[in-house]
């Protein structure tokens, strides 16, 4: 015998002895709960969405499903590295206050201080915008999230105040359309005086109809798990006027997800831990029945990420880890069951949002963004599409188009097979075509997002790629304020349209 | 008229997926440095709510075990220091050597006695090196104790090892 018999005998006992030792339960669910009534957590999700909201918009899932595209996959790294200076600030704010005002007033001076015509841009070479530099002075303070139905109609969610707003001429003016009992609750984050964990899925499907649910902590359980309470909220004349109904997900479960098949058809899920529920309305959202439940965790449940439903029966997910690796899910029970088949992503490791199966060619054409890691921790990005000719059983990989690296790609929004993308470092807003896989040309920012101010965009939204509405924030943790511009022409001018003077 | 939207798993959630799917193997690494189950199950239980406080370091989540396996080396380390430092202390679950007449199971009742046996330090780079199959060089890194002499480790333990199994043959 010799050393290498040893190695091999010890190697093979090793990992029989470990195979044969199932994890506890109780340990199983301690991690499957890591965090629950954290309260850390809590203000870390404050700060952080006072430092990112487009993150916020990701962290604090919003908005309703697109009829035919989905983001899938959550490429949480790159903000959770966000979130560590977020998650520090409240201490670090009261650790070095003396500092942190020096900054703040270094910051003050020197945003004042610049021409406003936009000569602060840091990229040279293009033209600078006559919009008017942005002030402190705007309010409200924060654009959390927002969306756009139709080219005059959109809504923006905001913080100081927590309000939600809408606009019915693309911008000019907006009114407040909290509903009267959310009023200083709205906004996105936990807030401990009331309880309030705030709004999700705020969606207006055209200038009249929206809705969202909103969320309240409601005590804990004997084990410390955050307990909740939700409501569902509706409106059918532009947010001037609300109707509640409570969501009967009561407990830990916390919202996740929805689609809506039209206005009275909808579906929603939420999760406890990674025990999570798929609720189902054929009333508006009057009355709520529980579909089917799954615990998330287990490796043989199928369960989606994200869904999107095209009939009452049949529907479509997502799903990263069950079975391993991204995969398409398939219902045709109305939720009770999906059904896996993996799809082929290469050697992609990081991973964007997709396109839900739409019939082409006599089959089937699914789509997504796939990224691979460069050496220096950027994403070098591919968009990727799948073909099904049985049905959605089995998916091909069909045609690819290479993006190349796009240091924040990040979604702000989409319409009609078209996603607006935008890159915060090269201050650009791109539309991207599923149908042809191809970028529009670089909608410029840098005119009133200036790098050389601290400024990076957060949120954009475009009705095309002539209007399109941006979000710049200034500064990294607080004070934070961020301003919604918008162009009609394609980015050759921008005017401000809330926040900013 | 589609509306803007953005869905996407809560990072939270992500996060707490990760640790679902890592708990299995994390509770068999723990087991096999600590030998025992409850210990194991309280140092897992710790190395998560560590890498739950810690969870912003984490940048590739394809990359978890890489990020997690520190946390849990010192949490069972720090455990296994509070010990008596008394030898056998390591379960022994294989069969019963009268159910084998090849003698295999004797050879695996040696290796769980010796293994027993060794010096937790031993044992420690024994484990990361045979069951985690970690490299000298990361095992050094993630342990603080000098590359030289993990391999030194390992060389002392493979020839206690090889020296026990060949009283049995």
């Amino acid at each position: 015998m010799n050393d290498r018999d040893v190695e091999l005998r010890l190697r093979g006992e090793l990992q029989r002895m470990v195979s044969d030792r199932d994890a506890p339960a109780q340990l199983v669910d301690h991690v499957s709960r890591l965090g629950e009534g954290d309260s850390t957590a809590s203000y870390e999700w404050r700060a952080f969405s006072a430092v990112h909201p487009a993150a916020m918009d990701h962290a604090f899932p919003g908005g309703r499903a697109s009829r035919d595209q989905a983001l899938f996959v959550p490429r949480w790294t790159r903000y959770e590295a966000r979130r560590t200076h977020a998650g520090l600030w409240p201490v670090a704010a009261l650790a070095v206050v003396a500092l942190l005002a020096a900054a703040i007033g270094w910051r003050f001076t020197h945003l004042t201080s610049l021409e406003p015509t936009g000569t602060a841009t840091a990229e040279p070479s293009r033209p600078p915008t006559p919009t008017p530099f942005p002030t402190w002075s705007g309010a409200p303070a924060v654009v959390l999230s927002g969306g756009r139905a139709g080219t005059d109609f959109g809504w923006i969610q905001t913080r100081s105040p927590d309000r939600l707003y809408v606009t019915e001429d693309g911008g000019n003016t907006w009114r407040d359309a909290t509903p009267p009992d959310l009023a200083g609750s709205f906004g996105a984050g936990p807030t401990p005086s009331t309880g309030a964990v705030g709004p999700h899925g705020v969606t207006f499907a055209d200038a009249l109809h929206g809705h969202f649910f909103f969320e309240r902590r409601n005590g804990q359980d004997r084990a410390g798990r955050a307990l909740y309470e939700h409501s569902f909220y509706r409106t059918a004349d532009g947010g001037r006027t609300w109707t509640r109904a409570e969501f009967p997900a009561a407990g830990a479960c916390t919202y996740t997800d929805d689609d809506w098949l039209d206005d009275q058809n909808g579906f929603v899920q939420c999760r406890a831990g990674l025990k999570a529920q798929l609720w189902s309305t054929s009333d508006g959202g009057a009355a709520w029945t529980q579909v089917s439940s799954a615990d998330a965790s287990n490796p043989k449940v199928t369960w989606p990420v994200t869904m999107r439903f095209e009939s009452t029966l049949d529907g479509w997910g997502y799903s990263l880890t069950n079975p391993p690796g991204p995969s398409l899910l398939r219902t045709t029970d109305g939720g009770e069951t999906w059904t896996a088949s993996q799809l082929p992503t290469g050697e992609h490791s990081g991973f964007g949002f997709a396109q839900f199966p739409t019939s082409s060619g006599g089959g089937l054409v699914a789509g997504g963004l796939a990224g691979t890691s460069e050496a220096d921790g950027r994403l070098s990005w591919d968009f990727l599409t799948w073909v099904s000719s049985d049905g959605g059983a089995q998916w091909a990989a069909g045609a690819s188009t290479h993006l190349g690296i796009v240091q924040l790609l990040d979604l702000g929004g989409r319409a009609d097979g078209k996603i607006t993308l935008f890159d915060s470092d090269a201050r650009v807003v791109r539309l991207f075509d599923t149908s042809t896989r191809s970028f529009g040309p670089d909608i410029d920012v840098s005119g009133f997002c200036a790098r050389a101010a601290g400024g990076s965009i957060v949120a954009a939204w475009a009705e095309s790629s002539q209007n399109v509405w941006a979000a710049c924030g200034y500064g990294d943790a607080s004070p934070y304020r961020s301003y919604l511009y918008g162009t009609t022409d394609g980015g050759k001018t921008w005017r401000p349209l809330m926040g900013a003077p | 008229m589609d509306v803007p939207e953005q869905i996407v798993a809560a990072p939270e959630e992500a996060f707490r997926l990760l640790s679902a799917q890592h708990v299995q193997a994390a509770y068999g690494l723990a087991w096999a440095l600590l030998g025992d189950d409850g210990e194991a199950q309280d140092a897992v239980r710790d190395a998560f709510t560590t890498a739950w406080r810690q969870r912003f370091n984490l940048h590739d989540p394809d990359r978890f075990d890489a990020w997690f396996s520190p946390i849990l080396v010192t949490c069972c380390r720090d455990r296994l220091r509070r010990r008596p430092r008394t030898p056998g202390h390591f379960p022994d679950d294989s069969e019963p050597a009268g159910t084998d007449p090849t003698g295999e199971a004797v050879e695996r009742q040696v290796l769980h006695r010796e293994l027993g046996r060794l010096d937790p330090d031993l044992r420690l780079v024994v484990i990361l090196h045979y069951l985690k199959d970690m490299p000298v060089e990361e095992i050094a890194s993630i342990t603080g104790i000098p590359s030289g002499t993990v391999r030194s480790r390992l060389r002392s333990s493979i020839a206690r090892l090889r020296a026990a199994l060949e009283r049995v043959r």
